[in-house]
Protein backbone atom coordinates (compact mmCIF):
# COMPACT_ATOMS: atom_id res chain seq x y z
CA UNK A 1 0.00 0.00 0.00
CA UNK A 2 1.48 3.32 -1.10
CA UNK A 3 1.28 6.68 0.63
CA UNK A 4 -0.69 8.96 -1.74
CA UNK A 5 2.08 11.37 -2.68
CA UNK A 6 2.31 13.45 -5.82
CA UNK A 7 4.18 11.65 -8.60
CA UNK A 8 5.02 12.50 -12.15
CA UNK A 9 3.33 10.66 -14.98
CA UNK A 10 5.81 10.81 -17.82
CA UNK A 11 4.13 11.01 -21.19
CA UNK A 12 6.36 11.63 -24.19
CA UNK A 13 5.00 12.72 -27.56
CA UNK A 14 1.50 12.95 -26.12
CA UNK A 15 0.05 14.21 -29.40
CA UNK A 16 1.02 10.98 -31.16
CA UNK A 17 -0.36 8.54 -28.58
CA UNK A 18 -3.13 6.16 -29.58
CA UNK A 19 -6.03 5.52 -27.17
CA UNK A 20 -5.02 1.87 -26.75
CA UNK A 21 -1.42 2.75 -25.87
CA UNK A 22 -2.66 5.35 -23.39
CA UNK A 23 -5.09 2.89 -21.78
CA UNK A 24 -2.31 0.33 -21.38
CA UNK A 25 0.12 2.87 -19.95
CA UNK A 26 -2.41 4.29 -17.48
CA UNK A 27 -3.55 0.83 -16.37
CA UNK A 28 0.07 -0.11 -15.67
CA UNK A 29 0.48 3.05 -13.61
CA UNK A 30 -2.63 2.23 -11.57
CA UNK A 31 -4.16 5.60 -12.33
CA UNK A 32 -6.73 6.92 -9.86
CA UNK A 33 -4.96 5.39 -6.87
CA UNK A 34 -2.43 8.20 -6.52
CA UNK A 35 -2.19 11.92 -7.27
CA UNK A 36 -0.24 12.57 -10.47
CA UNK A 37 1.04 15.47 -12.49
CA UNK A 38 1.90 15.45 -16.17
CA UNK A 39 4.33 17.92 -17.68
CA UNK A 40 2.87 18.80 -21.08
CA UNK A 41 4.66 22.11 -21.45
CA UNK A 42 6.04 20.98 -24.81
CA UNK A 43 2.58 20.78 -26.43
CA UNK A 44 0.99 23.64 -28.37
CA UNK A 45 -2.48 24.79 -27.27
CA UNK A 46 -4.41 22.91 -29.99
CA UNK A 47 -2.42 19.70 -29.47
CA UNK A 48 -2.88 19.97 -25.71
CA UNK A 49 -6.63 20.43 -26.13
CA UNK A 50 -6.83 17.35 -28.36
CA UNK A 51 -4.72 15.30 -25.97
CA UNK A 52 -6.77 16.33 -22.92
CA UNK A 53 -10.00 15.40 -24.71
CA UNK A 54 -8.52 11.98 -25.50
CA UNK A 55 -7.17 11.66 -21.97
CA UNK A 56 -10.62 12.40 -20.50
CA UNK A 57 -12.21 9.77 -22.74
CA UNK A 58 -9.62 7.21 -21.70
CA UNK A 59 -10.14 8.01 -18.01
CA UNK A 60 -13.88 7.64 -18.47
CA UNK A 61 -13.26 4.27 -20.09
CA UNK A 62 -11.16 3.28 -17.06
CA UNK A 63 -13.86 4.65 -14.67
CA UNK A 64 -11.42 7.14 -13.18
CA UNK A 65 -12.29 10.72 -12.34
CA UNK A 66 -9.69 13.40 -13.16
CA UNK A 67 -10.41 15.05 -9.79
CA UNK A 68 -11.58 12.50 -7.19
CA UNK A 69 -10.33 10.78 -5.10
CA UNK A 70 -6.92 11.89 -6.36
CA UNK A 71 -6.36 14.72 -8.81
CA UNK A 72 -4.36 14.66 -12.02
CA UNK A 73 -2.61 17.98 -12.53
CA UNK A 74 -1.35 19.23 -15.87
CA UNK A 75 1.64 21.51 -16.25
CA UNK A 76 1.40 23.73 -19.29
CA UNK A 77 1.63 27.42 -20.19
CA UNK A 78 -1.87 27.20 -21.75
CA UNK A 79 -3.93 27.48 -18.56
CA UNK A 80 -7.11 28.92 -20.09
CA UNK A 81 -8.34 25.73 -21.72
CA UNK A 82 -11.84 24.44 -21.03
CA UNK A 83 -11.15 21.11 -19.34
CA UNK A 84 -11.86 19.14 -16.17
CA UNK A 85 -8.16 18.99 -15.32
CA UNK A 86 -6.40 21.55 -13.18
CA UNK A 87 -3.69 23.20 -15.27
CA UNK A 88 -0.72 24.99 -13.72
CA UNK A 89 2.11 26.89 -15.32
CA UNK A 90 4.83 25.20 -13.29
CA UNK A 91 5.34 22.49 -10.69
CA UNK A 92 5.73 25.00 -7.84
CA UNK A 93 2.17 26.27 -8.41
CA UNK A 94 0.61 22.85 -7.73
CA UNK A 95 -1.06 22.74 -4.26
CA UNK A 96 1.36 21.46 -1.62
CA UNK A 97 -1.17 19.10 -0.01
CA UNK A 98 0.16 15.96 -1.70
CA UNK A 99 3.75 17.15 -1.79
CA UNK A 100 5.56 15.22 0.92
CA UNK A 101 8.84 13.40 0.99
CA UNK A 102 8.37 9.67 0.74
CA UNK A 103 9.51 7.71 3.76
CA UNK A 104 9.15 4.19 5.10
CA UNK A 105 5.83 4.00 6.90
CA UNK A 106 5.57 2.91 10.51
CA UNK A 107 3.06 0.37 11.78
CA UNK A 108 0.79 3.16 13.02
CA UNK A 109 0.86 4.86 9.64
CA UNK A 110 0.26 1.55 7.92
CA UNK A 111 -3.00 1.15 9.87
CA UNK A 112 -4.19 4.61 8.78
CA UNK A 113 -3.23 3.75 5.20
CA UNK A 114 -5.34 0.59 5.38
CA UNK A 115 -8.36 2.65 6.47
CA UNK A 116 -7.75 5.10 3.63
CA UNK A 117 -7.54 2.19 1.20
CA UNK A 118 -10.89 0.76 2.32
CA UNK A 119 -12.61 4.14 2.00
CA UNK A 120 -10.93 4.63 -1.38
CA UNK A 121 -12.32 1.32 -2.63
CA UNK A 122 -15.81 2.45 -1.55
CA UNK A 123 -15.34 5.63 -3.54
CA UNK A 124 -14.17 3.56 -6.50
CA UNK A 125 -17.51 1.72 -6.46
CA UNK A 126 -19.37 4.99 -7.04
CA UNK A 127 -19.72 6.40 -10.51
CA UNK A 128 -18.00 9.68 -9.68
CA UNK A 129 -18.46 11.42 -13.03
CA UNK A 130 -22.22 10.70 -13.05
CA UNK A 131 -22.57 11.83 -9.45
CA UNK A 132 -20.77 15.09 -10.14
CA UNK A 133 -22.88 15.68 -13.25
CA UNK A 134 -26.09 15.12 -11.24
CA UNK A 135 -24.79 17.46 -8.57
CA UNK A 136 -24.07 20.16 -11.17
CA UNK A 137 -27.57 19.73 -12.59
CA UNK A 138 -29.10 20.14 -9.13
CA UNK A 139 -27.24 23.42 -8.73
CA UNK A 140 -29.27 25.32 -11.37
CA UNK A 141 -32.55 25.46 -9.37
CA UNK A 142 -30.48 26.65 -6.41
CA UNK A 143 -29.29 29.58 -8.48
CA UNK A 144 -32.90 30.44 -9.33
CA UNK A 145 -33.77 30.25 -5.62
CA UNK A 146 -30.94 32.66 -4.90
CA UNK A 147 -32.05 35.22 -7.50
CA UNK A 148 -35.71 34.96 -6.40
CA UNK A 149 -34.83 35.49 -2.74
CA UNK A 150 -32.66 38.46 -3.73
CA UNK A 151 -35.62 39.94 -5.60
CA UNK A 152 -37.92 39.21 -2.65
CA UNK A 153 -35.53 40.94 -0.28
CA UNK A 154 -35.49 44.03 -2.52
CA UNK A 155 -39.31 44.09 -2.75
CA UNK A 156 -39.62 43.69 1.02
CA UNK A 157 -37.39 46.70 1.49
CA UNK A 158 -39.64 48.79 -0.77
CA UNK A 159 -42.80 47.59 1.00
CA UNK A 160 -41.24 48.40 4.36
CA UNK A 161 -40.43 51.93 3.16
CA UNK A 162 -43.95 52.47 1.82
CA UNK A 163 -45.51 51.27 5.10
CA UNK A 164 -43.24 53.56 7.10
CA UNK A 165 -44.19 56.56 4.95
CA UNK A 166 -47.89 55.72 5.26
CA UNK A 167 -47.60 55.55 9.05
CA UNK A 168 -45.92 58.95 9.09
CA UNK A 169 -48.63 60.42 6.86
CA UNK A 170 -51.36 59.10 9.15
CA UNK A 171 -49.64 60.59 12.19
CA UNK A 172 -49.33 63.94 10.40
CA UNK A 173 -53.08 63.95 9.68
CA UNK B 1 22.59 9.68 27.54
CA UNK B 2 25.58 7.38 27.07
CA UNK B 3 28.57 9.29 25.89
CA UNK B 4 30.39 8.00 22.84
CA UNK B 5 34.04 7.11 23.24
CA UNK B 6 36.29 8.94 20.82
CA UNK B 7 39.53 7.27 19.85
CA UNK B 8 42.52 9.60 19.74
CA UNK B 9 45.76 8.36 18.17
CA UNK B 10 48.63 7.89 20.69
CA UNK B 11 50.99 10.34 18.97
CA UNK B 12 48.35 13.13 19.15
CA UNK B 13 47.50 12.65 22.83
CA UNK B 14 50.53 14.72 23.93
CA UNK B 15 49.54 17.56 21.61
CA UNK B 16 46.06 17.72 23.12
CA UNK B 17 47.22 18.08 26.74
CA UNK B 18 45.60 21.08 28.45
CA UNK B 19 42.70 21.14 25.99
CA UNK B 20 40.67 18.38 27.69
CA UNK B 21 37.94 20.69 29.04
CA UNK B 22 37.62 22.49 25.73
CA UNK B 23 37.36 19.19 23.88
CA UNK B 24 34.66 17.97 26.27
CA UNK B 25 32.60 21.05 25.37
CA UNK B 26 33.02 20.34 21.66
CA UNK B 27 31.95 16.73 22.15
CA UNK B 28 28.88 17.88 24.10
CA UNK B 29 27.92 20.19 21.24
CA UNK B 30 28.32 17.29 18.85
CA UNK B 31 25.99 15.20 20.98
CA UNK B 32 23.50 18.05 20.98
CA UNK B 33 23.63 18.30 17.21
CA UNK B 34 23.13 14.52 17.00
CA UNK B 35 20.09 14.64 19.30
CA UNK B 36 18.56 17.60 17.42
CA UNK B 37 18.98 15.62 14.18
CA UNK B 38 17.09 12.75 15.78
CA UNK B 39 14.33 15.14 16.86
CA UNK B 40 14.09 16.46 13.30
CA UNK B 41 13.55 12.92 12.06
CA UNK B 42 10.77 12.48 14.62
CA UNK B 43 9.07 15.68 13.44
CA UNK B 44 9.27 14.40 9.85
CA UNK B 45 7.57 11.16 10.91
CA UNK B 46 4.77 13.07 12.59
CA UNK B 47 4.35 15.23 9.50
CA UNK B 48 3.64 12.11 7.45
CA UNK B 49 1.35 10.66 10.12
CA UNK B 50 -0.50 13.96 10.37
CA UNK B 51 -0.87 14.07 6.58
CA UNK B 52 -2.28 10.53 6.58
CA UNK B 53 -4.77 11.38 9.33
CA UNK B 54 -5.97 14.45 7.38
CA UNK B 55 -6.11 12.39 4.21
CA UNK B 56 -8.22 9.75 6.00
CA UNK B 57 -10.76 12.40 7.01
CA UNK B 58 -10.75 13.92 3.51
CA UNK B 59 -11.40 10.58 1.84
CA UNK B 60 -14.17 9.75 4.34
CA UNK B 61 -15.87 13.11 3.68
CA UNK B 62 -15.57 12.51 -0.04
CA UNK B 63 -17.16 9.10 0.33
CA UNK B 64 -19.99 10.61 2.38
CA UNK B 65 -20.56 13.29 -0.22
CA UNK B 66 -20.65 10.86 -3.15
CA UNK B 67 -22.58 8.03 -1.53
CA UNK B 68 -25.07 9.92 0.68
CA UNK B 69 -25.18 13.68 0.36
CA UNK B 70 -25.47 14.03 -3.43
CA UNK B 71 -28.03 11.17 -3.83
CA UNK B 72 -30.02 12.61 -0.90
CA UNK B 73 -29.96 16.10 -2.40
CA UNK B 74 -31.29 14.73 -5.68
CA UNK B 75 -33.83 12.33 -4.14
CA UNK B 76 -35.26 14.90 -1.75
CA UNK B 77 -34.90 17.97 -3.87
CA UNK B 78 -37.07 20.73 -2.44
CA UNK B 79 -36.05 23.39 -4.91
CA UNK B 80 -39.34 23.34 -6.87
CA UNK B 81 -41.41 23.88 -3.70
CA UNK B 82 -39.11 26.65 -2.53
CA UNK B 83 -39.21 28.32 -5.96
CA UNK B 84 -43.01 28.13 -5.98
CA UNK B 85 -43.16 29.68 -2.53
CA UNK B 86 -40.74 32.45 -3.42
CA UNK B 87 -42.58 33.30 -6.65
CA UNK B 88 -45.88 33.51 -4.72
CA UNK B 89 -44.30 35.68 -2.04
CA UNK B 90 -42.74 38.02 -4.62
CA UNK B 91 -46.04 38.35 -6.49
CA UNK B 92 -47.82 39.29 -3.25
CA UNK B 93 -45.15 41.88 -2.48
CA UNK B 94 -45.41 43.33 -5.99
CA UNK B 95 -49.21 43.52 -5.65
CA UNK B 96 -48.86 45.36 -2.36
CA UNK B 97 -46.44 47.86 -3.92
CA UNK B 98 -48.79 48.44 -6.85
CA UNK B 99 -51.78 48.87 -4.49
CA UNK B 100 -49.91 51.52 -2.51
CA UNK B 101 -48.62 53.26 -5.61
CA UNK B 102 -52.10 53.36 -7.19
CA UNK B 103 -53.66 55.52 -4.45
CA UNK B 104 -53.92 59.22 -5.31
CA UNK B 105 -51.91 60.50 -2.33
CA UNK B 106 -49.06 58.00 -2.80
CA UNK B 107 -45.43 59.06 -3.04
CA UNK B 108 -45.29 57.60 -6.51
CA UNK B 109 -47.97 60.01 -7.73
CA UNK B 110 -46.50 62.96 -5.87
CA UNK B 111 -43.11 62.31 -7.48
CA UNK B 112 -44.75 61.97 -10.88
CA UNK B 113 -46.53 65.23 -10.20
CA UNK B 114 -43.23 66.95 -9.37
CA UNK B 115 -41.60 65.65 -12.54
CA UNK B 116 -44.56 66.77 -14.63
CA UNK B 117 -44.62 70.22 -13.07
CA UNK B 118 -40.88 70.67 -13.47
CA UNK B 119 -40.98 69.68 -17.13
CA UNK B 120 -44.08 71.40 -18.43
CA UNK B 121 -45.36 74.11 -16.08
CA UNK B 122 -42.15 76.14 -15.68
Amino acid sequence: MKVPLLEELKIKAADQLTPDALIKYLSDKNIGQNPYYIDLGYLAANHLENFLALFEEVLEHLHVSPVFPYPIYIISPHIDLDTNFSIFKKYEEIPIYFKHESARVTLKEQKVLEKIDITKSHIGNENINDRLYEFKESMYPQKLVKSLSKEGFFLEKIVEKIRKENRMKQRAK
Amino acid sequence: MVKKKYKIPEHKKDQLKGFEEFLDDIIDQGDLAYSSKLQGEKIDTFALYNFLEIEKVRVQKLKLMLSRKIPNTIAHNQSSEVIEKLVRNNTELKDEIVQHSKSFDSNFFSHLNDIYNDSYKN
